[in-house]
């Protein structure tokens, strides 16, 4: 059995992950820790420079290339720890850092690893934010071929 | 899978753009796509559903198409289907094909002064980023404060808004963010727990909205609103007048923001020696004040001093051309360099929105639509300044500001006709809250960029925002009935 945990720079409880480690130690699963350096947030403060702050290619550029290097070295921290957590457990672990879209690289991955179980967090908000900002998460959901669990992150 | 690995390590980081995509990826960009047609079809649809409904009593066939083309921008300018800057450009096209202006008329409106002050000022902020003066003065300003956690916090406001008074606030956030970013990591703040992390990022947010409302540089949309007034009543208002209004009220809105951000986020640290440090550390490495920054400091301080006292007999935009000129005179800067900071969109959509806000008022739509629909209530003068700076905080924080201003000054001089509001207030008590977005991270940019942090979450930025946005409103308030009337700006 494979169990895909999806972490992103705004997906990352410990509560999460420390129930992605359970399930896979239950389950004598291999686990598949993916983080996500979400390109889609640093893309759209990039278009909201340009579109609505009229600021040049270059400052826009700048901003973006400062987030998601720091969002990268966030990630990396985070997998590190989690591999230092389940080597402990003697949980089998691959990892992955990618940057780009939260939905679509968990779908890819999904696919690519052939994921028995998805395991994801959700930040807690209304459905009027997620009607209005989008979710990412619920995209996931509806388009993932195999079962999703979701974390509530408190 | 040689990307996938075992857990000894973490691999290096990977992109995937342009790479495979899988069906279910695929589906999410049609799901994309299909809702930017959805929203394209519906301000066509509104266009053309308004412009041939038959005309009520007393608009014009001109006004009604007027109206039409003005709902048309609302509905692209909330949902950014196009650029705000393509959105304007169809609107100036659109004026002449349904003949609400003659071509010549409209596109002559590209022309506007307003238009040529917010290019000048802008080439003359590149001119400070390109330079490093900005980057230096802002590491200056911060050192100052750097005795305790408070004089950070209180530094970090009060930096960000005095370079918003000369810059647009955008920009500010946008060059103090890494700086904030490398204060928290030295500091070891963690994202999203620590409450002096909150705080600094919400400083940096906050304090250039705050200061951007101080002068006519701080954004662009307090350019538009003089260029709007000057289309609609032919009156002026300086540089100075403007700041002697808005000042104030920054200062106050700043100490309002300093107890909002210590009221929600506690001090969690003890020590920021290290952030002095880093911040040290970041004025050695930029070396000494360089001929070319003396220069750029010269220039745009001798502008700022002409806007100042000049303003009426120079003229706005003028000035800022002269000192726009000048800095390729001392080859201070190339064009190439400009083009590096400044999105020439803001030609497009400040002169479009100036066409429309004409548009409105000599076809009579916008008086129309108030006359019609929002005379009902009998209010003081006072009362409709107090209803549409609530409206222009509202809806500034779904929307770009200067798109705000766009929609609500042509609709607001009508109102101030009949309710007897003086046409300079009404631009201050439309432009100073339309900048004002406290909240969103979609209101504003210098919003997004510090929630981009991932420092606090979006509820913290609706809770503290909103207790902001009602403080600072209040304020505002306080400061139209109490201190306008001392500077001769009356109700």
């Amino acid at each position: 059995m494979t169990i895909l945990l999806a972490l992103s720079t705004t997906r990352e409880s410990k509560h999460g992950v420390e129930y992605a480690l359970s399930r896979a130690a239950e389950a004598d699963a291999e686990l598949v820790s993916l983080f996500v350096v979400d390109r889609n947030i640093a893309a759209s403060l990039f278009g909201q420079l340009m579109d609505a702050g009229f600021v040049g290619e270059k400052v826009g550029r700048d901003l973006e290339g400062t987030i998601l290097k720091d969002y990268a070295a966030r990630g990396r921290r985070r997998l590190e720890a989690i591999a230092s957590a389940a080597g402990e457990r003697g949980i089998r672990l691959r990892t992955e850092l990618v940057e780009g879209n939260f939905a679509e690289e968990t779908l890819r991955t999904m696919e690519e690893v052939g994921a028995d179980l998805i395991i994801l967090m959700r930040a807690e908000r209304s459905q009027l934010s997620r009607l209005l900002f989008g979710s990412a998460v619920n995209q996931v959901r509806e388009l993932a071929i195999c079962p999703v669990e979701i974390v509530e992150e408190s | 899978m040689d990307h996938l690995h075992e857990a000894e390590g973490v691999s290096p980081i990977r992109g995937s753009g342009g790479e495979w995509r899988s069906t279910a990826a695929r589906l999410l960009m049609a799901r994309r796509r299909n809702w930017r047609l959805f929203t394209l079809a519906v301000s066509f649809g509104v266009l053309i559903l308004i412009s041939t409904a038959p005309a009520p009593d007393g608009l014009t066939q001109q006004g009604q198409k007027a109206l039409a083309i003005f709902a048309m921008c609302i509905i692209l300018w909330v949902t950014h289907a196009f650029p705000l800057a393509v959105t304007s450009f169809l609107a100036i096209a659109l004026l002449p094909i349904m003949k609400v202006m003659d071509p010549g008329e409209a596109f002559a409106l590209f022309g506007n002064e307003a238009v040529f002050f917010i290019m000048g000022a802008f080439i003359l902020a590149a001119a400070l980023l390109k330079s490093g003066l900005s980057t230096r003065i802002a590491l200056i300003f911060l050192s100052r404060f750097g005795g305790n956690p408070e004089h950070l916090l209180l530094g970090v406001l009060a930096s960000s808004a005095f370079l918003a008074f000369w810059m647009p606030a955008h920009a500010v956030a946008a060059l103090m963010f890494p700086i904030i970013l490398q204060i928290a990591r030295s500091l070891g703040l963690e994202p999203g727990r620590s409450s002096y992390g909150k705080a600094l990022f919400f400083s940096l947010a906050w304090g250039s909205i705050i200061g951007g409302v101080a002068t006519l540089l701080g954004g662009a949309r307090n350019p538009l609103a003089i260029g709007i007034l000057w289309q609609h009543h032919h009156l002026r208002l300086g540089f100075g007048e403007w700041m002697v209004a808005a000042v104030p009220i920054t200062v106050v809105m700043l100490c309002c923001a300093y107890g909002v951000i210590r009221f929600f986020f506690r001090i969690d640290v003890a020590d920021i020696s290290r952030a002095r440090d880093a911040l040290r550390a970041a004025i050695d490495d930029l070396g000494k004040v360089s001929w070319p920054e003396r220069w750029v400091g010269v220039v745009v301080g001798g502008t700022i001093c002409c806007w100042i006292g000049l303003s009426h007999t120079v003229g706005l935009a003028n000035i800022a051309v002269l000192g726009a000129v000048s800095l390729f005179v001392l080859n201070l800067v190339r064009w190439n360099d400009i083009e590096d900071y400044v999105n020439w969109g803001v030609i497009l959509m400040y002169g479009g929105a100036i066409a429309v806000a004409t548009a409105l008022t000599e076809t009579g739509a916008a008086q129309w639509l108030v006359v019609s629909l929002l005379t009902r209530y009998e209010l003081t003068p006072f009362m409709l300044v107090v209803a549409i700076s609530l409206v222009a905080k509202v809806l500034t924080e779904g929307i770009s500001n200067a798109a705000a201003v766009a929609v609500l000054l042509p609709i607001g001089f009508s109102l101030g006709e009949v309710y007897g509001v003086h046409p300079v207030l009404m631009v201050y008590a439309v432009a100073i809250p339309s900048g004002l977005a406290f909240s969103l991270p979609m209101g504003t940019p210098p919003n997004a960029i510090c929630y981009s942090s991932g420092y606090y979450g979006l509820r913290e930025a609706l809770k503290a925002g909103f207790v902001l946005n009602v403080a600072s409103w209040i304020a505002f308030l306080l400061m139209v009935k109490l201190y306008w009337p001392l500077i001769g700006v009356r109700l």
